[in-house]
């Protein structure tokens, strides 16, 4: 669970600075790629109290649905209270560009209803027949909540569990992949109600970014002429060893979890950092 | 609520009812006040009101309760609301709702869903208690129960006309709480014992492990030995048919030149074949997986391809359903009510003729829990189980539906086997009155994916036997993905499964194929067979032993009873075990191995249990007659001994959980001394000769002569016996180890290297494997005249696989093959 928290943390904290160890030559870090959700924080309100630039999408045409935006100390959340087993989402529209792969995700917490995230690409009116993926669900069932953390107390420990719960957030993220010459220009990324029981579920921090973080490094002190971060694009930027002061940066691509990042002078690695991101 | 409020309203407004009489109360749509209010007195008593009429009448059973029997002379419907107020005459202090208790403080509680939940109610107060709930034959699409201040309450929305007879059976009873809610259930399972197993004559190899053969046609013979280790014992047999409806395929109905099928040349790798062929492949299929398992024919209920579906519209929802099960049948199924339809006679003729035509035990019903409400024309017409919405639109749940279709096939037989059917109850809103109609069923999914649908799907099939439909993964989905560590992540791996495992203790409930034959559930799966089948029972008759999870199972001598430590610490405990709960007489316990001491004292036995974390034990039942005191059990590989403190009588099982008897021939053992005796146990399997000259007759280069007797148990024997050669060398060649994967092997080699012969065939001193019972070989010795499963070398170019029956002859060719497969692993990555 930490891991996870740590991650959407440093993301929705860019400026947060990841450099740790002994040395104080190198310092990094994360730059996420911007959210693409307008209105992430639910802070824009139409008349009826509803978030402005996203709109429900009543699937089950159930008139039980029922939104409200809570506001509270620690931000903004989305409320919705359901009937049994139906299907309504908030909707947003997110442009999006060919051979990117982008991350979706949102918070929630749930008292018995089964929240969803659900995203589905669409493709330029004119665009070519592609067959390739379109939709990406992610869904967790309260069925899956503290009943179950409590019955598994003595045999896995509770920080390795994912739980749907009332009280804390639990983040639903999905990889979405754009594949170049797909035609696919927009996704309707919903964050709703997907089944489960009557009650409310609420969500919060939506967010639809590229996938591919970019690793800022701050490089203090001259005689330095190299710094390597595997798996990076690119992985070796040549540095000014006549410099005091410079800065390079890095995409660190998707899928790989821990980066180690090497400065060398002109004889050997003198420092090394690492860096970790989902 | 406001119903509650309501009811509240009415006892404070004087009652002139008797407080401890039930009261019944009926309501018609858009009336608030009730129709008819009124004790129940015992007697017939008759009720009307605008267009039905309504008889009740006290039930004679074992428990008391009432039956209430609508009729209307309309065709018109007519909406009810019916609601029965139990009053207790006590102050409870618990309430449970057929599957949660809570305090009874705050009243009223509530609950409105009647999904994944024992169809009862129950108060107590420690001393007394009160059920109220409906009886198993009811069958509703939805119901509240209530603890208010008046009592039980129970109500329920019907739908009255001439279509059909209403009936709803309640039961309404006190009970000895001595072991809470669960004294309350345990008499209603006694009272409708029918409810509670499987339908009599169906196979009886349903108790045992579940899952997927998980080969194609073409690599069936594979079968008899990749799924040896998993113990599999009944066949899920997915989706055995192009569209779904059309479950006979080669019949009505069959579409155009040819058609796919699934798992043509693997799992799942599928091909179009002509009408004929399909035939053929249903034949294989399922002639040769019932040598192996109980094959039970996939269909969907609920879901219909819209080739069929689109000649019955009266039956089918808009748009299409959310289950096809093939890639083939995507977004081409509908939802659909086939009762009240003759969609429904079309239907019946399919699995008619699949029963017909091919070697099932009878059909597995994907997903038969709660989806949707129907209010199609069908449901109306059948008029089962209808309920309303609160602007009086009539529906029906798809609960319902697999209800009519299991009652059907019941009827239907093979020979003398009658057709069961096993349920899916997914993870979620599976209902009471469906799950009565079936023989057993599956949760889809690992214990821990619902914790809280176990207790209540256990209660609801009673005896009958329940799988955890998953097993062994790459992960489980449960466990956060930022856990890479290796350690970490195989600790809480370990954690899963130990939590799956005791599950299984406590309930009874078997493990799925993917994971039975590991090593973590591969040395249970003996002990959890035989509970499956002994029956579980609510009650668990034990005292003392929390936190230790405790099952009981069986009855009399015949009681199984488990106990497990899911804390990290090694606990110790006194258990007192409630005679009278088990049976009339006085019972002392089997350990597997080792001592246990017991007391007996005011018809409780005694005993101490010292548990390591997550250990488990099963301990079987000795009846005992006389005046002792004091017992002491032990047991081990050899014998079983018993040791009082004066004379007495015994009755114990001749079996151990191992297999090992104490006399073939029986299944109980009695007997009579004056303190102490010592019972030796026979193997499950006399071996008479060493092991490396019995597979030396199997060697590559050897190729013996196989002779075989002609009962059906013999000869998969002895076709086991000609295909392991073939099948290893194909799992090695596949795999570079053994693997009992049968979906990937090459179907090139699924061909025996062995001709089988009769008995005799052979000419003296050929290198031969005789496969069969002592009366196949009448003129080969068995050593010491050993009564049950054997090995023997009679000479040596003569290995005899045998027993006094069919089925101990099989079970002495499984412990050849074990043998066979410590010397084949030894060719790992060699071949």
């Amino acid at each position: 669970m930490k891991g996870k928290w740590i991650a959407a943390l440093l993301l929705a904290a860019p400026l947060v600075s990841l450099a740790a160890g002994e040395g104080d030559a190198l310092k990094l870090r994360l730059i996420p790629s911007p959210n693409l959700v307008r209105n992430a924080d639910f802070h824009e309100l139409n008349e009826k109290g509803l978030p402005k630039g996203w709109h429900f999408d009543n699937c089950s045409r159930s008139p039980y649905f029922k939104s409200e935006v809570i506001q509270k100390e620690d931000g903004n959340c989305l409320a919705v209270n359901t009937e049994w087993k139906k299907f309504g989402y908030w909707l947003q529209d997110i442009p999006v560009q060919e051979g990117i792969t982008y991350r979706a995700g949102v918070e929630v917490q749930s008292d018995d209803p089964t929240p969803g995230l659900w995203l589905m690409l669409q493709r330029k009116p004119d665009a070519a027949a592609w067959k390739g993926r379109t939709e990406f669900l992610t869904f967790r069932s309260t069925i899956m909540g503290d009943e179950m953390r409590e019955a598994l107390r003595d045999f896995v420990d509770e920080d390795l569990l994912v739980c749907m719960s009332a009280t804390r957030w639990l983040l639903l993220d999905t990889a979405v992949p754009v594949p170049a010459g797909s035609g696919i220009s927009a996704c309707a990324m919903r964050v709703g109600i997907y089944g489960g029981n009557a009650g409310q579920a609420r969500f919060r921090n939506p967010f639809f970014r590229a996938e591919q973080p970019t690793l800022e490094a701050e490089i203090t002190g001259s005689g330095w002429t190299q710094l390597h971060v595997a798996g990076a694009v690119p992985e070796t930027v040549k540095l000014d060893p006549a410099k005091e002061q410079q800065v390079v940066t890095v995409l660190l691509p998707k899928g790989k979890s821990l980066y180690k990042a090497e400065l060398s002078d002109r004889e050997c690695v003198r420092e090394t950092k690492e860096i970790c991101h989902e | 609520m406001n119903k509650i409020v309501l009811s509240v309203l009415f006892a404070s407004l004087g009652c002139l009812l008797p407080a401890s009489e039930s009261v019944l109360e009926i309501f018609e749509f858009g009336k608030p006040e009730p129709v008819v209010r009124t004790a129940l007195s015992g007697s017939p008593q008759d009720f009307s009101g605008s267009g039905w009429s309504c008889r009740a009448e006290k039930m004679n059973g074992p428990i008391a309760g009432w039956d209430l029997r609508f009729t209307s002379p309309r065709h018109e419907p007519v909406r009810l609301s019916v609601r029965l107020t139990s009053p207790l005459g006590f102050t409870p202090k618990r309430f449970w709702d057929g599957n949660k208790e809570r305090n009874a403080e705050n009243l009223p509680l509530e609950r409105r869903e009647f999904l994944e939940a024992f169809p009862l109610a129950s108060a107590e107060d420690g001393r007394t208690g009160r059920a109220l709930g409906f009886t198993p034959d009811t069958i509703l699409s939805g119901f509240t129960r209530a603890l208010t201040s008046d009592g039980l309450v129970l109500e329920a929305r019907i739908v009255v006309d001439d279509r059909r007879v209403q009936e709803l059976g309640i039961v309404d009873f006190s009970f000895d709480p001595e072991f809470g809610w669960r004294n309350a259930v345990e008499a209603y399972q006694t009272a409708y014992p029918k409810w509670f197993e499987p339908t009599p004559g169906v196979d009886p190899r349903i108790y045992g492990v579940s899952g997927y053969l998980g080969s194609a046609h073409l690599q069936r013979e594979f079968l008899l030995h990749s799924n040896r280790k998993s113990r599999i014992e009944w066949e899920w047999t997915y989706a055995p048919w192009y569209e779904s409806g059309n479950w006979y395929p080669p019949g009505e109905g069959w579409q155009g030149e040819t058609n796919e099928y699934l798992s043509y040349y693997g799992h799942r790798k599928g091909k179009p074949i002509t009408r004929e062929e399909y035939h053929d492949v249903l034949v294989r299929q399922m002639q040769w997986g019932d040598k192996v398992a109980a094959m039970f024919y996939y269909i969907l209920v609920k879901d219909i391809h819209q080739n069929v579906a689109k000649h019955y519209p009266d039956a089918v929802m808009p748009g299409t359903s959310g289950l096809h099960s093939l890639p083939s049948n995507a977004g081409k199924t509908k939802s659909a009510f086939a009762p009240g339809s003759p969609l429904f006679d079309y239907l019946k003729k399919q699995l008619k003729n699949v029963v017909d035509h091919y070697e099932i035990a009878g059909f597995s019903f994907d997903m038969a829990n709660s989806s949707y409400h129907v209010d199609v024309p069908s449901q109306l017409e059948y008029a089962v189980g209808r309920s309303w919405y609160d602007d009086g639109k009539i529906f029906t749940s798809d609960t319902v539906a697999p209800i009519p279709f299991s009652d059907y096939i019941h009827t239907l037989k093979r020979g003398d086997k009658i057709m069961g059917t096993m349920f899916n109850a997914a993870l979620s809103d599976f209902s009471p009155f469906t799950f009565f109609h079936c023989d057993g069923a599956i949760m889809e999914g690992l214990p821990e994916y619902n914790v809280s649908m176990i207790l209540p799907l256990r209660l609801i099939m009673g005896r009958k036997p329940l799988t955890f439909w998953h097993g062994n993964q790459a992960r489980n989905p449960l466990l956060h993905p930022s856990i890479v560590d290796p350690e970490k992540k195989e600790k809480a791996e370990l954690g899963f499964r130990q939590f799956y495992l005791l599950k299984c203790y406590e309930f009874g409930i078997n493990p799925m194929n993917w994971i039975s034959g590991g090593p973590v559930f591969q040395p249970h799966l003996s002990a959890i067979r035989a509970l499956s089948e002994a029956g579980y029972h609510p009650v668990p008759a034990v005292k003392g032993s929390d936190p230790f999870w405790t099952g009981r199972f069986g009855d009399g001598e015949g009681t199984l009873l488990t106990f497990s430590n899911p804390k990290r610490e090694t606990m110790t405990r006194t258990v007192r075990v409630i005679n009278r709960y088990l049976g009339s007489g006085t019972y002392g316990f089997i350990p597997q191995t080792g001592k246990l001491d017991q007391k007996f004292a005011d018809g409780e036995t005694v005993f101490e249990l010292t548990l390591e974390p997550k250990e488990v034990v099963v301990l079987r039942t000795v009846t005992l007659k006389g005046d002792i005191s004091e017992l002491s059990v032990s047991a081990d590989e050899k014998s079983v001994t018993l040791q009082a403190d004066a004379p007495f009588e015994f009755t114990l099982p001749s079996a151990d959980l191992a297999g090992r008897r104490i006399d073939y021939g029986k299944k109980f053992i009695s007997g009579k001394t004056e303190k102490s005796v010592e019972l030796p146990l026979l193997p499950a399997c006399g071996i008479f000769a060493p092991e490396d000259a019995m597979v030396a007759f199997l060697a590559p280069e050897k190729t013996p002569a196989l002779e075989a007797g002609a009962a059906r148990d013999v000869r998969i024997a002895a076709e086991m016996t000609s295909l392991y050669r073939p099948t290893e060398t194909a799992s090695l060649r596949r795999f570079g180890k053994l693997n009992g994967n049968a979906g990937f092997l090459d179907a090139e080699l699924a061909k025996p290297d062995l001709v089988i012969s009769e008995p005799g065939s052979t000419s003296a001193g050929t290198l031969k494997i005789c496969v069969g019972t002592t009366a196949d070989f009448p003129e080969l010795k068995i050593p010491e005249n050993f009564p049950g499963p054997f090995l023997v070398m009679p000479d040596p170019n003569t290995l005899w696989i045998g027993g006094s029956t069919p089925e101990q002859v099989r079970k002495a060719a499984l412990v050849y093959f074990d043998m066979l497969d410590r010397e084949w692993s030894k060719r790992e990555k060699k071949i």
